[in-house]
């Protein structure tokens, strides 16, 4: 039986070796290409045909796991992709979802084991976890706050001033100015700074998309 | 007119209308007194001037008391300049109207009192007062805060006071109308809304300045996520040697996993991959069998623009034109930067229709100022200009 052919986009050594070193164990499945950015990935899919990607999101290099996994769509369709991460970004799962990424997959957290979700998803099924992973924030959970309060926190993180970051989600600066105060009331920080600066480190918000080309 | 001298006017005119009047009624009754021979006399000649001035008394009384009461009534519809002038100085702007040489016709008790506090001397002048206002000469203990043009002269008593001057027409005449608002709270809340402002720039600042590690830092987390399960895969490998030692597990199971326990640490001593996205896209030219040549520098700004034209040239080099060597030039003069991409392959059959990625890339291109052409003639040409 012929093998699903993998392709792997991770920028981290240790993960990349885990996915290959996993692929490779399995008689389902084979490596063909295993590379450490998302900026290049479309670009090899024109070379060998590859059935199924692991795409890490986040990547030293700035480009974006899930911009190249639209890219890949756009190249060729008929690609299964499973992101891989293990930031607890709530909208990443969400914009998976946009672009028509089949899997989900947390790195270091999720219960099911990646041959599962890679035998799940080639077999057809779509595999995401419930929520994202709950991570502290201050004296709050990353659970404890709404879709409203999470977005103006991403925004928040960039530096952005309360106009802008009303103008950039299409709401009043007073609305912007209640969702601040609420969630330093519920993080407990003493500033916007320093709630913009551990959001980014806990990962629950990271920046926006940025001036990069997006695929339609 | 004077109410007290109006009503003495009509007092007086009342008592001489009066006069004829009553002389005549006395003569009357002096008259029938005659006409009756033997009935004394009702009034005698002695007494006729004494009742004409009581007929002449009465007559005025009522005709007093009838003006009395109909200046009362006109008195509630009409305001007297005295009442004016009351209301005038209890009201909380300053009001001076003067005339065109300074000569002040109506300055109410206020503006007294803040032409005191601003110059040290009451509203005598008004034109000098102004040319005063011009110059910002003003007495200690005041300040000015010009804003464009728009003046807030803070008094030492703490209120704040804005001035407008306009003219208008009395009786034909131009006469110049200053007006001193007290906007002390007002302008307060602007202050501290300006203090808050400034506040909240100075934290976006800040945050910003951080946001320039803070990618770093968010990746150097997920690497430490990665090394701290590769430590629990080791303890979970310790722990399958111990298995083995007690008999629980078999040598195959526990050398399989000490294999790659041992593979995944070695991986995490290899060299991370480069941050620079021009070497992955070297690796995948390499992979599809394409040379990239690098002709020039890349400037510091907008070199993410340029990585992806490249990106984009080199995936259209493969999948339209099907050539080999996709050649890159950089100029850099006065600031701006000029791009050319060309390849070797096949030259488009025809105008070259912006989609997807050509399209997103102009987008980009645009919005950051630049210009970006593409031709199709005699070859592939895609052409950027950067500022």
């Amino acid at each position: 039986m012929e093998k699903t052919k993998v392709m792997i986009v991770d920028d981290q050594s240790i993960s990349r070796h885990f996915f290959e070193l996993t692929v490779g164990a399995s008689d389902r499945y084979e490596v063909v290409f295993s590379v450490s950015s998302a900026f290049a990935a479309d670009v090899y899919l024109l070379e060998k045909k590859v059935d199924l990607v692991l795409m890490d999101i986040l990547m030293n290099d700035g480009s974006s796991g899930l911009e190249a996994a639209a890219r890949l769509k756009k190249t060729d369709p008929d690609v299964r992709i499973i992101a891989v991460t293990s930031m607890p970004e709530y909208s990443w799962m969400e914009r998976a979802r946009e672009i028509g990424i089949e899997s989900f997959w947390y790195k270091e957290l999720d219960k099911i084991p990646i041959l599962e979700v890679m035998d799940k998803t080639m077999a057809g099924q779509s595999v995401y976890p419930d929520f994202a992973p709950l991570a502290r924030l201050g004296s709050a959970s990353s659970g404890d706050f709404t879709r409203r309060e999470l977005e103006v926190l991403r925004e928040l993180t960039t530096g952005k001033s309360n106009a802008a970051v009303a103008q950039a989600l299409g709401v009043t600066e007073n609305t912007v100015k209640a969702h601040v105060r609420s969630l330093l009331e519920k993080t407990g920080y003493g500033s916007r700074t320093e709630l913009a600066i551990n959001a980014r480190v806990v990962g629950i918000a990271l920046k926006p998309d940025t001036d990069i080309v997006k695929s339609d | 007119y004077p109410k007290g001298g109006r009503l003495f006017f009509f007092s007086i005119l009342g008592a001489l209308a009066s006069l004829i009047p009553s002389a005549s009624l006395a003569m009357c009754l002096d008259m029938l007194s005659v006409g009756k021979q033997n009935a004394p006399h009702v009034v005698s000649v002695l007494e006729l001037p004494f009742a004409v001035l009581c007929l002449c008394g009465g007559f005025s009384l009522a005709a007093v008391a009838a003006v009395s009461v109909l200046t009362r009534r006109s008195a509630g519809r009409e305001l007297s300049a005295g009442s004016l002038c009351e209301g005038l100085d209890q009201m909380p702007v300053g009001i001076c109207c003067s005339m065109q040489d300074g000569f002040p016709r109506l300055v109410n008790d206020t503006m007294q009192r803040i032409s005191n506090d601003a110059f040290g001397v009451g509203v005598f002048d008004a034109a000098l007062l102004e040319r005063r206002f011009a110059e910002r000469s003003f007495e200690p203990g005041c300040e000015v805060d010009d804003r464009d043009g728009i003046v807030f002269l803070r008094l030492p008593d703490g209120s704040v006071r804005h001035f407008v001057r306009g003219n208008i027409a009395v009786g034909g005449r131009e006469i110049i109308e200053t007006i001193a608002y007290d906007v002390t709270d007002s302008y307060n809340d602007m202050l501290e809304e300006e203090k808050r402002n400034e506040h909240l720039a100075q934290v976006n600042r800040t945050i910003r300045e951080y946001d320039r590690g803070m990618d770093r830092i968010v990746r150097e987390k997920e690497v430490l996520a990665a090394k701290i399960w590769l430590h629990g895969e080791l303890g979970q490998c310790l722990l399958s040697i111990e298995g083995y030692l007690n008999g629980d597990n078999s040598r195959e199971a526990v050398t399989n996993e000490l294999s790659r326990t041992v593979s995944l640490l070695r991986s995490n001593t290899a060299p991370e991959h480069s941050e620079d996205r021009m070497s992955a896209l070297f690796e995948a030219a390499d992979v599809v069998g394409v040379k990239i040549n690098i002709d020039g520098e890349f400037p510091t700004r907008n070199r993410d623009i340029i990585e992806i034209a490249i990106h984009e040239c080199l995936t259209n080099t493969i999948k339209h034109a099907g050539g080999h060597t996709l050649d890159v030039k950089i100029l850099q003069t006065d600031g701006a930067v000029t791009v050319e991409l060309t390849n070797d392959g096949e030259p488009p059959r025809g105008p070259i229709e912006e989609t997807g990625g050509l399209k997103d890339l102009r987008a980009m291109v645009e919005r950051r100022g630049g210009e970006m052409l593409v031709e199709h003639k005699p070859r592939f040409l895609l052409k950027l200009r950067l500022c």
